[in-house]
């Protein structure tokens, strides 16, 4: 790592310090883990260090409060369930972390920005005296990069982000913020794409979202068909995988 | 690397030292369609310390010039980048903000210094409007390499990709959204199976199976796919868990 530099006070470095965020990567729609490092979190109205136990610090511990933020993003439609803060919580009276997620309403022009709080997603540190975790109750927050969150009829464009706020206190700390989430197929639509995939097919919300990926163009163009029950050949079963994937480049 | 104030080597250092460890968003959908990644504005990392994210969201200059921002990104290689977006709050003047995405290279030692290569079409500038806008580049398609010849020495970098804003004093960014979509791979020059000559109706699908490890194949000496059989259940388990890593218990 660079050592520090005349023209560049502490807190470049403490922004540019060790890890950067980790998506988790597994597929499927069981429970994913995003974890959200403190060193991914950026001052934003003073200045952060990264203490030896890897956990962000106010740089001037006697300062009443100070906000830091970390961007994020998940797959479409995706559903976050809780959220998790690990922190240091040591003096009683004193310390406290607070963190929450936000959407950040970006404007196309003609519009005023905007922001809120995802719903069930403040937490705060409840235990004193030493490192602890503090979660979230069980929540829902579906997650688009364009959706109508404020429920005004127009479509939002969207930024995400986590806002941890180290309180009054000496040593209050955040280690990293977890969020629980899992990946969900798209709804159903209400019409069907082809004919022989109606509504009430038992596969319908399946084909509808491979089609609607743009995985697969059925089985016959006009009139639009799947071939639902028509055996696959394993050529075809290439074609799915490699749409689905975008496979395979070399590295 | 183009800066509106003199390069001291302490800032390109810096730099250098902002990218490498900044923070990285991806998109994780799938399937060959549109895709965005959006970075958001607490991605960005200040090669000048001057500036902050005000209550609106955005990333504000606080500086008394234009200063440059960046944010790592990373895209699967293979995607197409189709159009950069960024959303701003200007004054009606001269100045603008600028955004692009630029290749930097990873200097592996043993000759070479830093270079990078701005992607060709990439560069968005905002116009002098007052208030919240919108602006993208017009469509340009550039395939995610897995090397790119940086500095025009002849020689494959290794690269990261960093997406780059050029803030005036004042002006404010919400975002930069990139546009982009996965390909499947090109064909390879020779084929891997005796049954799928190369161009036939499945070989780009079954040759991209095949190089990402998923397919061995129906026989292995001679080297045959059997395109043409019908799959069973069990073999459509074996596709779909080695294609996605399925499924590790926490």
């Amino acid at each position: 790592m660079m050592r520090r530099l005349s023209i560049l006070p502490a807190a470049a470095f403490s922004a540019a310090l060790v890890s950067s965020p980790a998506f988790a990567q597994s597929y499927g729609l069981g429970d994913q883990v995003l974890t959200v490092a403190a060193a991914a979190f950026r001052d934003v109205d003073g200045h952060g260090v990264i203490g030896a136990d890897g956990y962000l610090y106010k740089a001037d511990s006697n300062s009443p409060g100070r906000h830091f933020y970390a961007s994020f993003k998940l797959p479409d439609g995706a559903e976050i369930t809780q959220i998790c803060l690990y922190a240091r919580n040591e003096e009683a009276a004193l310390d406290s972390v607070a963190a929450a997620a936000r959407w950040i309403k970006l404007a196309p022009g003609g519009q005023a920005p905007g922001q809120g709080t995802v719903p069930g997603s403040n937490v705060g540190t409840t235990f004193n005296f030493g490192y602890g975790v503090v979660c979230t109750d069980p929540m829902s927050y579906v997650f688009h990069d364009d959706v109508d969150v404020d429920h005004d009829g127009n479509v939002e464009h969207l930024s995400h982000r986590l806002d941890a706020h180290l309180l009054a206190g000496p040593t209050p700390a955040l280690g990293g913020v977890r969020i629980t989430w899992h990946r969900q197929f798209s709804p159903a639509p209400d019409a069907a794409t082809f004919g022989d995939v109606p509504t009430d097919h038992p596969f319908f919300a399946f084909v509808e979202a491979l089609a609607a990926s743009g995985i697969t163009g059925g089985c016959n163009a006009e009139p639009p068909q799947y071939c639902p029950d028509a055996s696959l050949t394993r050529g075809q079963m290439a074609v799915f995988l490699a749409k689905a994937l975008g496979l395979h480049w070399p590295n | 690397m183009k800066r509106s104030r003199s390069l001291t080597p302490a800032l390109v250092i810096a730099a250098v030292a902002l990218a490498l460890f900044a923070g990285v968003a991806r998109s994780q959908s799938y399937g060959p369609d549109d895709q965005v990644l959006t970075v958001g504005v607490a991605e960005f990392q200040a090669v000048s310390l001057f500036s902050h994210i005000d209550a609106d969201g955005y990333l504000y200059n606080d500086g008394e010039g234009t200063d440059g921002f960046r944010a790592s990104v990373r895209l699967p290689r293979g995607a197409v980048v189709e159009r950069l977006c960024m959303y701003t709050h200007t004054s009606a003047n001269t100045h603008t903000i600028s955004a692009r995405l630029v290749a930097d290279k990873l200097v592996l030692g043993g000759g070479g210094g830093p270079a990078e290569l701005v992607i060709p079409g990439s560069a968005v500038q905002s116009a002098s409007v007052d208030g919240y806008g919108l602006f993208c580049t017009d469509p340009f398609a550039f395939t995610v390499p897995g090397t790119i010849d940086v500095d025009g020495d002849g020689g494959q970098d290794s690269v990261q990709f960093l997406v780059d804003a050029l803030l005036p004093s004042g002006f404010a960014l919400g975002a930069v959204k990139i546009t982009w979509k996965r390909q499947v791979s090109p064909l390879p020059a020779s084929s891997s199976f005796d049954d799928v000559p190369l161009g036939s109706q499945y070989s780009q699908f079954i040759e991209a199976l095949r190089a990402a490890g998923i397919t061995g194949g129906c026989q292995a000496d001679p080297p045959l796919y059997c395109p043409d059989r019908p799959i069973t259940r069990a073999e459509m388990a074996v596709y779909l868990s080695l294609a996605l890593g399925l499924h590790w218990s926490d």
